[in-house]
């Protein structure tokens, strides 16, 4: 009853303005969802070419090839291993870090923004990169993954912008009166007040992570210790190596290896699907950290 | 040729001297044995020196010695290991060394090689079929990462030396343009043929002979058009000429008369009577682009050839769309199995039919790494894999597990293991990650109806095409690497261009040559000839 | 003098902390990125593969001059600063966009599953998406493209291969590209948005203001530093039209509308790897970049000296 009288008591242009945006949003939804959707239909199918609403011919067969084989199962492991472990890594770094390079009586803070945006731009490349990591002894290690990206420069100017724009210079100066060091002001205070901050570098390391393939690439040897993305691009890779034999004639048993293509080609959209999941289940909850008014509640309070 | 010659009567000296000594063991190389244990030492007190490899006879070894070895996985096969592969326990029991087996995707091991090269701590011994370019195999060698295998051939390389007296074309393919061998290549004996496949069920259906010339072609084109081939009741779904565009290039080369296998892109190279000259400037290219843009502009050549997925032209061909496509057609994968393989056509600027065949080799295969502990040990192992049981487990794979033999005589096969019928190499589980010597006489005759009609049909007319194994010099590579790298976008964009009209062929023929001289065409061919003849060994 | 100078060493002195906060950071940078950057060198060398960093002979700007000279170098300037800046006028405002209207969706379920399936595509792998693109643009068998050519036979024209269609080439492009990435990138204004007053949109509730008017007053300008810092960003960003991307939507008919630095650089290395042209190439990449970012920067201090980056 209240809801409907409030929704009555809105003015034309609001009621106009959210009906609108109701059309708009099933519109975006639905651009956004039939493509995935056909991905999952493929993903049952026995055919890429031709599954467009209903599976063209409904089979479990590349679901069923994918969790057959154990390098899959552990590169799920190792991947949520490093998403995890790495996600956490890089929030340790990245926040203090963020939130020292917003304070104004900061002194050289600048410099260190500037040191840090010249990586953005220079690099040594790919073999000196392997040779450092070569020197530290981190090659093949999982180590190797986790501190080789631990926090990039367009995040920590983001976290930067953030802690800008919400912690007001005078809110350190009232605490410090009060006896309140940096340090404590940081975990007691700024911490719970950037829960938004939080939430989204969690999400773009995370994601980052998730998706990863080329770091593991060069620094892994053992297939034990490969993450799921990469899982995928061997899968993708040893398709076009089929085709391609296929093509210069190397095969002379062309239909069976014609099916293996086939077989293969449905596999990677069903790894697509099982590794797109768990982010799609992730955001929603991360979303009550956007929810409206939870910081500015508590720096008025 | 002098050298030639000079580097065949010291192997075959050699080859005399060691097949004489070979009863005697490895004796008298006691002295250039490596690092060796303290067993041998202590040994050498109470009993004989033995030394730790052996020449010219198994086992290799007569101490435990471990190889480490990277190769590339088994490409095709998801989620297999080269590890896996039986050839490695075979080798291990006829050899007696240990062997640890480092393999990774093709795609993987191309971006993992440049670095595993930079770090010494973490090379291999021996690096098996991973995709080595030609100059980058000089430029380890002589930068000090790959072994100079010259030496080490002369002595340990008993099986290598008979190669290279069989095969002319041998030794040409193991040396680098500076004239040392750093690596060597897998001859598989056979050629992969560039071919192309038409539906006969159409043509007798419209009513027609197969067409042995372009011209005749097109009239059947002109037939096919209008009616309805497939006989699904409709007339206007029929494709005439449809295939993957990059292979698509050499088949149409060949009827006009131009022999290139590889590359498909960029800028292509022939040689007639020895010289050697720019494909893409030539009146027999203009003539091919003016029929493939006459097919074009009438809707006889598929408008999506340029951009269509590979999942697309099979399924268009699986619903018998197609009358004409290059590659092989295969009769379980089309629901018509009207397909054969026609003599190759010829033209009204080429009178002899021409299919264009790949080299019967793969370069750089076996390459071993500077700082191994075991050189000989790994020079003896490369040699024993171009013996014949070792080249026939490896290209072949094993009797009684892989194939069994048919016909004793003349070694026909049959194949085991995977039911649907294969035949050695094509067997993911041995195939191609060694360097070996396929023989001659293990060449097996097609088995499928599709291999014997191929090789009846087109085999004759195959020729091997040079471009793809000259070896160049730094210089050389830095040289052609800048002209071809803008001369070959040019010439991508202008085939495609002429094909489809964007381009008008009459019109802008004339400025599109001049260009093509500009951009360096004819430096680019005088590098090539030098190549050439330092490939053929011609003075 | 000395004043200055005993208030900075001050500051610095209490604010110790703050260096520790940062020093973590500062170490991975330096173990990581400035340690390996001796590598940047051979742009400016004729490395040869399995040279020691340092021992390849020394040319100067002979690669920088190979690609100035290039005939393609006009072409691929142009055809990616036109992927870029087509990219940021229509990509940019999109997830702002977004972002504001989703935020005023009442119902939390409508909301929370939209905004999830928008942010969907973003994990999608290049290769399928591009695999996608390209079947469903097929004018044979393609969903879109059967429906393109469809409306052009109605209208009386005839049918086209719109994968073939030079200018078609940068929609493709840069549209994928929107399906992909608007839902993610309107994350972080989303965020944003959650320091907004909610006591002031009350208030201006009260007075009369609608959805629109409430959306453009009070929730718009508290993106605006968010926003100010990602267009520069973005701008600094203007040469790095990725190479994957590029190599999986193009085909041979519009090499002149599609070929891009990244994939024209990969295409050289035909004989043997190409590090030295590659690198010279990046670096000349870096240097625009980090001019235009400069550039942009400089005009926002003087616009708004607290939005900018520095």
């Amino acid at each position: 009853m209240e809801r409907k009288r409030k929704w009555r008591n809105q003015c034309r242009a609001d009621r106009i303005f959210d009906i609108v945006n109701g059309i708009l949003m099933v519109f975006i939804f639905a651009v956004c969802f039939y493509p995935l959707y056909y991905i999952v239909v493929v993903s049952f199918s026995k055919q890429v070419v031709g599954s467009y609403l209903v599976p063209n011919g409904f089979t479990l067969a590349g679901y069923e090839s994918i969790f057959q084989n154990k390098d899959v199962w552990s590169g799920y492991a190792n991947t949520i291993f490093y998403t995890v472990a790495g996600v956490l890594a890089s929030l340790v770094v990245t926040l203090p870090c963020a939130y020292a390079l917003s304070r104004k009586d900061c002194v050289g803070r600048n410099l260190v923004m500037g040191f840090i945006m010249v990586t953005m731009y220079i690099g040594g490349g790919l073999v000196p990169s392997y040779i450092n990591i070569s020197n530290l002894g981190l090659i093949n290690s999982r180590w190797a993954i986790i501190l080789s990206s631990l926090t990039t420069a367009y995040n920590l100017i983001l976290a930067r912008s953030f802690f800008y724009t919400t912690i007001p210079d005078d809110l350190f100066e009232a605490a410090r009166v009060d006896g309140c060091g940096n340090g404590r002001f940081f975990v007691q205070i700024v911490m719970p007040l950037s829960k938004p901050i939080t939430a989204v570098m969690a999400l773009y390391f995370g994601v980052a992570r998730w998706n990863s393939y080329f770091t593991e690439m060069i620094y892994l040897r053992d297939l034990e210790k490969y993450p799921l993305s990469l899982i995928l691009r061997r899968l993708l890779w040893s398709i076009e190596a089929l085709e391609q034999m296929i093509e210069d004639g190397l095969i002379e048993n062309v239909s069976h290896a014609m099916k293996e293509v086939e077989l293969a080609g449905i596999m990677q959209y069903c790894l697509i699907v099982v590794s797109t999941i768990p982010m799609m289940i992730i955001y929603p909850f991360m979303q009550k950290y956007f929810a409206k008014g939870v910081m500015i509640g508590a720096v008025k309070g | 040729m002098k050298n030639k010659t000079l580097k065949k009567m010291m192997a075959f000296t050699l080859a005399t001297f060691m097949a004489f000594s070979a009863v005697g063991c490895g004796n008298e190389d006691v002295t250039n044995t490596p690092a060796t244990d303290a067993t041998s030492e202590s040994v050498a007190e109470t009993v004989e020196e033995t030394p730790l490899y052996n020449v010219g006879t198994l086992p290799i070894v007569n101490e435990p010695v471990t190889i480490k070895i990277l190769t590339q996985d088994v490409t095709g096969r998801p989620f297999t290991k080269a590890a896996d592969a039986g050839i490695w326990a075979w080798l291990e029991e006829q050899t007696g060394i240990t062997i640890e087996v480092e393999s990774y995707p093709a795609e993987e091991l191309k971006t993992k090689l440049p670095l595993i090269m930079a770090s010494p701590d973490e090379m291999p011994d021996i690096f098996l079929r991973c995709d080595f370019k030609e100059t980058d195999v000089m430029n380890y060698g002589q930068n000090g990462q790959l072994l100079e295998l010259d030496s080490y051939i002369e002595e340990f390389g008993t099986n290598i030396q008979v190669c290279f007296d069989n095969l002319d074309y041998a030794y040409g393919a193991s040396v680098s343009a500076d004239g040392h061998i750093y690596a060597l290549p897998s001859f598989n004996g056979s050629k992969t043929l560039v071919s192309y496949s038409m539906n006969k069920e159409w043509l007798d259906a419209i009513g027609k002979e197969t067409p042995t010339t372009l011209e005749e072609l097109y009239e059947v084109f002109k037939v096919i058009q209008t009616s309805d081939a497939n006989g699904n009741g409709d007339a206007t779904d029929e494709i005439c000429l449809s295939g993957d565009p990059k292979t698509f290039k050499r088949m149409m080369l060949s009827t006009v008369g131009i022999n290139c296998y590889w590359p498909w892109e960029g800028c292509l190279f022939d040689a007639k009577d020895d010289k050697v000259f720019f494909v893409e400037t030539t009146d027999e290219y203009k003539y091919m682009l003016q029929w493939l843009n006459k097919c074009y502009e009438e809707g006889m050549l598929d408008n999506e050839i340029f951009t269509q997925e590979s999942a697309q032209l099979k399924a268009k061909k699986e619903a018998n769309q197609v009358f004409m496509f290059n590659g092989y057609m295969d009769p379980e994968n089309t629901p018509v199995t009207g397909g054969m393989f026609p003599v190759p056509l010829t033209s009204e600027v080429s009178d002899t039919p021409l299919i264009a065949a790949s080299a019967p080799y793969q370069v750089a295969t076996g390459a071993i790494a500077a700082n191994t502990e075991y050189p000989e040990v790994c020079v003896l192992l490369l040699d024993y894999l171009f013996s014949e049981e070792a080249s026939k487990a490896a290209y072949w794979g094993l009797e009684g597990v892989d194939y069994k033999v048919t016909d004793e005589a003349n070694f026909v096969i049959e194949g085991l293991g995977e039911k649907d019928g294969f035949i050695g190499s094509r067997n993911y589980k041995t195939a191609m990650i060694m360097p070996y010597w396929n023989r001659d006489e293990w060449i097996q005759p097609a088995t499928t109806e599709m291999g014997r009609a191929l090789n009846e049909i087109q085999g004759a007319y195959s020729q091997v095409a040079f471009q793809n194994y000259l070896h160049f010099t730094n210089e050389e590579v830095d040289q052609v690497n800048v002209i071809a790298a803008d001369l070959g976008l040019y010439l991508d964009d202008h085939y495609v261009g002429f094909i489809t009209g964007t381009y008008d062929i009459e019109k802008d023929w004339d400025e599109y040559v001049k260009k093509c001289q500009q951009m360096g065409a004819d430096e680019l061919t005088k590098i090539y000839q030098t190549a050439y003849n330092r490939y053929y060994g011609i003075e | 003098m000395k004043n200055n100078k005993s208030k900075i060493w001050k500051k610095i002195r209490v604010n110790w902390m703050l260096y520790l906060f940062m020093l973590p950071a500062i170490v991975y940078y330096i173990v990581f990125h400035y340690v390996p950057i001796y590598g940047v060198q051979i742009a400016f060398q004729d490395y040869k593969i399995g040279q020691a960093f340092g021992e390849s002979a020394w040319v100067g700007f002979k690669h920088f001059q190979r690609f100035f000279n290039s005939a393609w170098f006009g072409t691929v300037l142009k055809n990616t600063l036109t992927l870029s800046l087509l990219n940021l006028f229509l990509g940019f405002p999109l997830p702002i966009i977004l972002a504001l209207l989703l935020n005023e969706v009442k119902n939390m379920r409508v909301r929370k599953v939209v905004q999830t399936m928008t942010y969907a595509p973003h994990f999608i792998s290049m290769v399928i998406l591009c695999g996608t693109v390209t079947m469903f643009l097929s004018p044979s068998t393609g969903i879109i493209g059967m429906a393109i050519n469809g409306i052009r036979q109605a209208m009386g024209l005839n049918s086209i291969n719109v994968l073939s269609v030079g200018p078609a080439f940068k929609w493709i492009y840069v549209l994928s590209g929107i399906w992909q990435q608007t839902g993610w990138g309107s994350v972080i204004y989303l965020a944003a948005l959650s320091g907004v007053d909610p006591q002031l949109l009350e208030a201006a509730e009260m007075d009369g203001a609608n959805k629109v008017q409430r959306m453009i007053h009070i929730n718009f300008p508290v993106l605006i530093p968010t926003i100010v810092i990602q267009l520069i960003l973005k701008c600094g960003q203007m040469l790095n039209v990725g190479y994957e991307k590029v190599y999986l939507l193009q085909n041979s008919t519009i090499l002149q509308s599609s070929e891009v630095i990244s994939t024209y650089v990969y295409r050289s290395g035909i004989q043997g790897a190409q590090y030295s042209y590659s690198t010279a190439v990046s670096l000349f990449n870096s240097v625009v970049n980090a001019t235009i970012l400069i550039i942009v920067n400089q005009i926002t201090r003087k616009l708004s000296k607290e939005n900018s980056l520095w």
